[in-house]
């Protein structure tokens, strides 16, 4: 039977100049769940992500929605795989919010109005309808991650996959992003390393170094594990180290 | 950091701001191109331009110090460009100097083409600044777009608008990063710095395109690039488009024929 949610088998990957990012990594993630990708700098996140929707291609299988990731399904998978920069710099390069969130619409044929109609929709669904307008340059920078998100959301993605979603964002900005985030009725992926915000989210999570899955399961048992995580550069997050005092 | 002096007058209400972008930009390229070829002794079509260029400040509401710091920021230019043309133009020498071997002259006729390759230029520029900053960028690149300016093109233009102040701001942090590390020392080092910023910028700038291709292609981007604008011509938009035509022909009837300049 069709996987529903996200395949992953025997993916590698390296960079051009040969350094290997992922080896050998397995993971299957089902339809609506949202788990979280941790790990420490320079561990694969990012490019797992990347792996996703065929910006890289490594050796191994990638299927979503029962697709496989290859060149001819590219428009499909896009659409299926929303991703979500890290830097909203680098996810608003047009002109204006409304033009930014209406660009995925129209790449995958729809017609202006429709664009325009789906593109309202996402900016509604994360409180930035009265941005139509603006140029993005002038907005903060947790409202730049908020148009960031409807960019992807006006594609009517199954998977959202986000990388390291809250860096540089104030409290506030974070917690509405988490908002919005644990509203979506969606597969959410989001590789950090801010793991109080992982814990908040997902219900599974997965340990990355190495390009390798150093270990897997549910978020609270994963981030209770002190040596584990001070193995791989990172710390237990602060709410668990109060319970455990 | 907001920079918006691209579009600090973009938002003013005044009729020009109102009129169709569409409009706006063919105009402005008809003025221009009248403007650049009337004859350099059509003293009347100078006279007539410069009035209606200031009857188009005087509706945009923009300040007049302005668009005249804009245009002027170009002007240098356009001198470089014509500064030889005093001395190559053939006619009645006017001046000449010779010593070493080397000789020049200068003819009335030079001068004058000198003098109204200027003005043109200067009213010219005038002219597209006062269009350009009545018009909101975003709106003017949809317009483009509009008037079958290839999307390429278009593209291009509106990445330039978008990441010119995110390399501004990068910039501004280098240097503030530099000048906090180095105090003091030489010239030399000053410079020697100043050239490794360069180069730091180049490559964040190339890495930057390189990252938002990505987030391109993440959105489906498949080489066409579509935007959601539309406009529609109002009635004001023709009234307008009727009235500059009948100036630019009045303009060039009252004129007459200037045949005898280039002999």
């Amino acid at each position: 039977m069709a996987h529903s949610g996200i395949k992953i088998e025997g993916l590698s990957f390296r960079y051009p100049d040969g350094t290997p990012a992922l080896r050998e990594l397995s993971l299957e993630i089902a339809r609506g769940e949202r788990v979280g990708i941790i790990g420490p700098n320079g561990a694969g996140k990012s490019t797992l992500l990347f792996t996703l929707n065929g910006i890289y291609s490594g050796e191994g299988r990638i299927e979503i929605s029962g697709k496989e990731v290859n060149e001819r399904n590219l428009k499909e998978i896009r659409r299926k795989v929303g991703l979500v920069f890290q830097d909203p710099v680098d996810q608003l390069f047009m002109p204006t919010v409304l033009e930014d969130v209406a660009f995925g619409p129209l790449n995958l044929g729809c017609e202006k109005a429709e664009a325009v109609r789906l593109s309202l929709e996402a900016l509604k669904a994360v409180g930035m309808e009265n941005a139509r307008d603006k140029i993005s340059h002038h907005l903060s920078h947790g409202e730049k991650k908020r148009v960031s998100v409807a960019t992807v959301l006006s594609m009517s993605p199954d998977i959202i996959a986000l990388d390291e979603p809250t860096s540089n964002l104030d409290p506030r900005a974070r917690m509405e992003l988490l908002d919005i985030l644990s509203g979506l009725d969606k597969t959410v992926i989001i590789a950090s390393h801010d793991l109080d915000f992982v814990m908040r989210l997902c219900g599974r999570t997965v340990l990355l170094d190495g390009g390798r899955i150093k270990a897997q399961g549910e978020t609270r048992k994963i981030l209770s594990e002190e040596t584990l995580l001070e193995r791989h550069g990172l710390l237990l997050p602060p709410a668990i180290e109060e319970a455990a005092k | 950091m907001h920079h918006s002096y691209i579009d600090k007058y973009s938002e003013l209400e005044s009729p020009l701001h109102s009129l169709d972008p569409r409009a706006k930009i063919i105009f402005a390229l008809v003025i221009t191109l009248c403007i650049v070829l009337a004859s350099p002794i059509a003293y009347f079509s100078f006279a007539s331009y410069a009035l209606l260029v200031l009857i188009l400040i005087f509706l945009s509401r923009i300040p007049p110090g302005t668009l005249l710091s804009r245009a002027l920021f170009v002007v240098p230019f356009a001198a470089l460009i014509a500064f030889f043309v005093p001395f190559t133009v053939g006619g009645e020498v006017l001046w000449s100097f010779a010593s070493a071997g080397i000789r020049l002259t200068v003819t009335t006729q030079g001068l004058i083409l000198f003098i109204s390759i200027m003005i043109k230029s200067f009213l010219a520029l005038l002219c597209l600044a006062v269009f350009i900053s009545s018009t909101r960028y975003s709106v003017f690149l949809k317009a483009l777009g509009d008037l079958k300016v290839p999307a390429l093109f278009v593209m291009i233009l509106s990445f330039m608008y978008r990441y010119l102040f995110v390399i501004v701001d990068e910039l501004m942090l280098m240097k503030a990063a530099k000048d906090s590390r180095t105090v003091g020392g030489t010239r030399f080092m000053h410079l020697k710095a100043a050239g490794g910023l360069a180069g730091t910028l180049f490559l964040r700038s190339y890495e930057r395109g390189e990252r938002v291709y990505k987030a391109m292609l993440s959105r489906g981007f498949c080489g066409n690039a579509k935007t959601v604008a539309a406009f529609r011509l109002k009635r004001v938009d023709f009234a307008f488009s009727a009235a500059l035509t009948l100036y630019i022909a009045a303009t060039y009837i009252l004129e007459g024929h200037h045949g005898a300049f280039w002999n």
